[in-house]
């Protein structure tokens, strides 16, 4: 049944052009190139195998890394990375050809650039913002009790003119006294 | 003072009200994938009897639809009819590929037997191919235009409608 479904579809995909790479591999080669590094093998391999998928956030996972994920695609794709690595696929090379199929998401250690940066300079840049927020009011604050005098121009003026305020009930009342007095000399 | 935090009020909120109106405008159904507008990765499947091995290349100049599913995933099953309909329909203007995920070969071929079958299935051994296309689960439709570039995908079942959707889409690609 697959096979007489398969066979002119086979005769009609295997007419493309031939590289010397296998199909299987074209798929990293188109994104990646050739390895960049000598083959892997043994020890250096599985400990290599074991970096990079810690460097892997496993897609379906919850911000798990592959190398910690007991899940079917997270050991899928550590299988992959063993079989790059032993292929002499250096590290940012199987970074960048996971990071094709599922975006810079499946980098636990995103690169330094572009938007990216925003997230690194970000908190520096509010560090350095309230520092100097603070810094501006501590400063404003010195300054408040350095001129004291000055700053409270408008308290003196207003108590210049509450103190002229109640000079002036002194003397209506010491008038209206006098006033009194002279009522009472003439009764 | 006042106007200085009217300032600073503004350049907190008016990005995130900026940021807001943006992400109204998402699906959230859809998920990102970079591969969209990419050309769609060539790759090796195996029969589901396991004897042969089989080349698929995006590059031949056929518009495909490469349909990821699973026996054990309720939406796949859901979804069998309407691709059975479309691969009857379409026939040789769309190359039309089942890819088991994450599946025994057995499990595959009898829910096969049950819901049918009318367009090649494989057998992704390793999940190489599903990693290559960035799938998350299962179902998942990849729709390859003719230039054999990934012109849409299909998150979850695919309904009638949504196929003839992605299918308007996948022609009008160049």
């Amino acid at each position: 049944m697959t096979s007489l479904l398969t066979a002119p579809l086979l005769a009609f995909l295997m007419a493309s052009p031939s590289t010397s790479a296998p199909l299987s591999l074209r798929a990293v080669e188109a994104i990646v190139g050739q390895p960049r590094h000598e083959p892997l093998a043994g020890e250096k391999l599985d400990r290599e195998t074991q970096e990079v998928a810690a460097l892997l956030r496993c897609p379906v996972c919850q911000g798990a890394a592959v190398a910690d994920s007991p899940s079917s695609m997270a050991l899928n794709m550590k299988a992959q990375t063993r079989d790059l690595l032993a292929l002499g696929y250096d590290r940012e090379q199987i970074l960048r050809y996971f990071e094709s199929s599922y975006g810079e998401f499946v980098r636990l250690r995103p690169p330094l650039s572009g938007v990216n940066w925003l997230v690194w300079a970000s908190p520096i840049v509010a560090l350095i913002a309230g520092a100097f927020l603070v810094w501006n009011v501590l400063r404003r604050g010195e300054s408040r009790t350095d001129d004291e005098p000055q700053t409270n121009d408008d308290m003196a003026s207003y108590l210049q003119k509450a103190r002229d305020l109640s000079s002036v009930r002194r003397i209506t009342t010491a008038e209206e006294g006098s006033n009194r007095s002279h009522a009472g000399g003439r009764s | 003072m006042n106007r200085r935090i009217l300032i600073v009020g503004g350049m907190v909120v008016l990005p995130l009200l900026a940021l807001f109106f943006i992400g109204l405008g998402h699906d959230p159904r859809e998920i990102y994938s970079p591969l969209i507008g990419r050309p769609a990765p060539s790759f090796t499947l195996t029969s589901l009897d396991g004897e042969e091995e089989i080349s698929i290349d995006t590059t031949s100049g056929k518009p495909a639809i490469l349909n990821f599913w699973a026996s054990w995933c309720a939406p796949c099953l859901e979804e069998h009819s309407t691709l059975i309909e479309a691969a009857r329909t379409l026939g040789d203007r769309v190359r039309l590929i089942g890819i088991v995920y994450d599946d025994t070969p057995e499990n595959a071929r009898a829910f096969l037997r049950e819901a049918g079958e009318a367009f090649p299935t494989f057998f992704d051994p390793g999940g190489r191919v599903a990693i290559a296309y960035g799938v998350y689960g299962v179902p998942e439709t990849f729709f390859i235009g003719a230039d054999g570039r990934v012109v849409t995908k299909h998150t979850g079942p695919l309904s009638r409608k949504a196929l003839a959707e992605h299918l308007r889409r996948m022609e009008e690609a160049p």
